[in-house]
């Protein structure tokens, strides 16, 4: 009998992490749109669901519970808490990093806090769905907001342009992702990836049932993972990126540049692994490929930029590279029938928090340096920051450093997290990805390090205030929060690893 | 099964005519210059998709497809093309890339994979429900509950799936999708006027 | 009692996906574009709904209602944002809407 039981209780608790952001999210739509000095109080409402969320997320992370929801629809369980702790501290960051850009709007900018939640609760969707349908709806709770918010400087061409362009994309790799999902329905007659796997379904298809059956989830799991490609803007679906990134307000484009990545990747995971693990050795080293290709691409697209955010649009390309490899290394493992592939989600969880930090910072960093939050601004303006500014020149070595992935920084452990967890699967072809990642992460310390160098080892040019040095109270909070962030995870590792045991354990039913 | 054995089922001349209505107007609604053409001929495949739905005994929805669809997106794509005066493109098609050509390639492929997968050897045992189905055979849910006694398709049977614990997340989800489509589409729509002339700078100077 | 085979409606539904996305390819024109995603969901539908049938599981039909919600929405803010921009380019053509790129 097909779920006709009531919800209960239970339910609710699972959805606990999406109740939060979303009431939160609700009221701080409210007050923005009907106070016209509403803006405070919703950013307020905003941070306050952020900050709760995050608390949930962080006392839960380690005790390996697992509460399945909504008919094994949703499950909340340690991979749910680590992957919605990163993208809750992206939204916090990403409200006080914005305060600035919110009060040189006339009217909206209540309503930006909200939306912002909303997205988050998608990304809080997408980390626990063991529905396909689920999912894709997460997918689109996180998508709409975010076409709203790079179109949010309505006056601004190419603002207008960047919510437009992302809007198209991004309906295309849904109606994309949509059809692979029906596809797999057709051949499964099930859109939860439990029961997919089991194939549980009472007599039903299996996926190596037969041509047709296999065939079909096959187009359905790679039209799929095109749909989440474009969102996660993996190479070849990645051109929008850069357009979009720079586009976009900046603290929009900070918001961008973690939070979908870090989702869509978990998603991949859970998705791939527990639903399709049987089709792993299909699988995996497709992937292995686009996460080659993306890193590349988005380390040698890096190379070339003059501009501050096209450059982090590309890192962020290259970062989401990185994290597929434990997606890889767990499917080598699962395509071998060897259960250890659990043990990989760690490391998209430590990577995720790793990344947040200092990728929040280093936009806090470099948002300084434009007129307003909508320029991109050429890096040629960092030259002397190092003797103007040593606080903020300080803080931007130390995130670059770490996204460089330099030893003994966040950025190091996240790295060796991910590639330990790649070479795990032991087999030719991975070790030649992870080879090619250490390559791809020598060449990213090019254009990482460059950026100290110019702060550093120029003397500033003497243009006195026209220089456009921006700082803001808030964008000296979230700097200093993210260096925090980024020194602790260097120093305690363990923090986040110890609870690898916990991940594994309570991943699958 | 041969392809004469599926012809004598009821719903095959209703499918067949109705499929290749969908397909006509879907090229007609790709290559027309004049938009307002293409979006009628996208009504037209609608209507013949929300026909296919009749013949899979999904009544509510081929009524929802015709009234939400073609009734009310549509006319707002008309409505919208024809505030923005946007209806003729000088050439419908533009000189094609290398990337739109891969895609293309792509595409077709995954039509001959799904088109050979679908066609060759021994058909798969799908297990088509009887006219009137009395029950699912769902997912386990182990419980006793009363059985499904609605037709299948019908308003009822699938008023009850949509608020079944399986599906009443993805309706919440979509609740709060369209809260939040309707707050997007008011900021940025709000003051803009369709002559394309700004309003006045007093109103939103400090936002350029 | 025959009935006509799931693949026939998945081959149909193929067939609007892949005119669908050689129109989103091929058209400049961002209203066209926004109809042809329209399509390409439409696609998904009919495949939910023929796989409901042949699994008799009423749960695809609801699906493809969520999916039909799910095209207003994004005709809603498409067609938002197709009129922002239009205030500030009087164009509708995404060659010309082309400042990004580069």
């Amino acid at each position: 009998m097909i779920g006709f039981e009531p919800i209960g209780l239970s339910d609710l608790g699972a959805v606990l992490l999406v109740l939060i952001l979303v009431l939160f999210g609700l009221a701080s739509l409210l007050v923005g749109s009907l106070f016209r000095r509403g803006t405070g109080m919703s950013a307020w409402l905003s941070a306050v669901g952020f900050i709760l969320t995050g608390a949930v997320c962080a006392i839960s992370l380690g005790r390996g519970e697992r509460t399945e929801g909504f008919a094994g629809g949703y499950v909340l369980d340690d991979l749910t808490h680590g992957l919605v702790l990163p993208c809750a501290i992206a939204g916090l960051l990403t409200i006080l990093l914005a305060m600035r850009y919110l009060h040189t709007l006339k009217h909206g900018a209540g309503e930006f806090c909200g939306l912002l939640s909303l997205a988050t609760a998608g990304m809080a969707v997408m980390a626990g769905a063991q529905d396909l349908i689920v999912a894709f709806f997460g997918v689109e709770l996180l998508s709409v907001p975010l076409y709203i918010m790079a179109a949010y400087s309505r006056r601004d061409r190419l603002s207008n342009e960047s919510g437009l362009k992302y809007l198209m994309i991004g309906s295309v790799s849904s109606a994309i992702m949509a059809f692979g999902i029906a596809l797999c329905y057709a051949a499964l007659g099930t859109t939860n990836i439990v029961a997919m796997a089991e194939g549980s379904l009472a007599a039903g298809p299996t996926m190596v049932d037969n041509a047709f059956t296999t065939a079909t989830t096959g187009v359905g799991l790679g039209l799929l993972v095109v749909g989440l490609g474009f969102k996660a803007a993996l190479a070849p679906f990645h051109m929008w990126a850069p357009d979009v990134y720079q586009g976009a307000p900046t603290p929009v484009t900070t918001f961008f540049s973690v939070g979908p990545k870090v989702a869509a990747v978990g998603l991949m995971y859970r998705v791939l692994l527990v639903g399709f693990g049987d089709l792993a050795h299909f699988w995996a080293p497709v992937l292995g490929v686009i996460a080659v290709l993306t890193m590349t691409v988005g380390n040698l697209g890096a190379l070339y930029q003059s501009r501050g955010k096209r450059m982090l649009a590309y890192s962020g390309i290259a970062h989401a590279g990185y994290m597929l490899l434990a997606v890889i290394g767990a499917g080598a493992l699962r395509a071998q029938g060897s259960s250890e592939w659990m043990a990989a989600s760690v490391a998209i969880v430590f990577y995720g928090m790793a990344y947040a930090f200092m990728n929040l910072g280093a936009f806090a960093a470099i948002s300084q340096l434009g007129e307003g939050d909508l320029e991109d601004f050429s890096l040629e303006r960092l030259k002397g920051l190092g003797r103007r500014y040593p606080w903020s020149a300080g803080a931007l070595a130390l995130f670059m450093v770490s996204l460089t992935g330099i030893p003994i920084t966040a950025g190091f452990w996240g790295k060796l997290t991910l590639f330990s967890a790649a070479i795990s699967g032991q087999t030719v072809w991975l070790s030649v990805v992870v080879v090619l990642a250490a390559i791809n992460s020598a060449i990213s310390a090019y254009y990482y390090l460059r950026l100290v160098a110019y702060s550093y080892m120029y003397e500033p040019e003497d243009t006195g205030e026209a220089h456009g040095w921006v700082s803001s109270q808030s964008g000296g909070w979230v700097m200093a929060t993210a260096g925090l962030g980024v020194i602790g995870l260097a120093l305690f590792p363990a923090v986040i690893l110890g609870a690898a045991e916990a991940l594994q354990k309570s991943i699958m039913p | 099964m041969s392809l004469a054995s599926w012809a004598s089922a009821p719903q095959f001349a209703p499918m067949v005519i109705a499929s290749l209505l969908a397909i006509v107007g879907a090229i007609m609604m790709v290559t027309r210059r004049d938009v307002v053409r293409g979006a009628l001929w996208l009504v037209i495949t609608l209507i013949a998709v929300a026909v296919l739905f009749i013949t899979l005994m999904a009544d509510l929805i081929a009524v929802v497809q015709v009234v939400v669809y073609a009734g009310a997106i549509i006319v707002l794509f008309l409505f919208v093309i024809i505030l923005l005066a946007a209806g003729k493109e000088p050439d419908a098609l533009r000189n094609a890339g290398p990337g739109t050509w891969a895609a293309g390639a792509v595409a077709l492929g995954l039509l001959v994979v799904v088109l050979a997968a679908g066609f060759s050897g021994e058909l798969p045992q799908l297990q088509w429900g009887s006219a009137v189905a009395t029950d699912s055979p769902g997912r386990d849910t182990g419980g006793e509950e009363e059985p499904m006694t609605h037709p299948f398709g019908s308003p009822a049977g699938v008023g009850q799936a949509i608020f079944s614990a399986q599906n009443v997340l993805t309706l919440e989800l979509i609740s709060i999708l369209l809260i939040t489509a309707m707050v997007g589409v008011i900021v940025l729509a709000k003051g803009l006027r369709p002559t394309g002339r700004l309003p006045a700078e007093a109103d939103e100077g400090s936002e350029e | 009692m025959q009935f006509v085979p799931l693949q026939a409606y998945v081959v149909v539904a193929a067939l609007l996906f892949v005119i669908g996305a050689a129109g989103f390819c091929l058209r400049r024109n961002v209203l066209v574009m926004l109809m042809c995603v329209e399509l390409m969901l439409t696609a998904a539908s009919i495949v939910f709904v023929a796989a409901a049938r042949a699994h008799a599981d009423v749960n695809g039909q609801v699906i493809a209602l969520f999916l039909i919600a799910l095209a207003a929405v994004e005709v809603a803010v498409g067609l938002a944002l197709v009129v922002a921009v239009f205030h500030n380019r009087r164009s509708v053509d995404v060659d010309t809407v082309a400042d990004l790129k580069g």
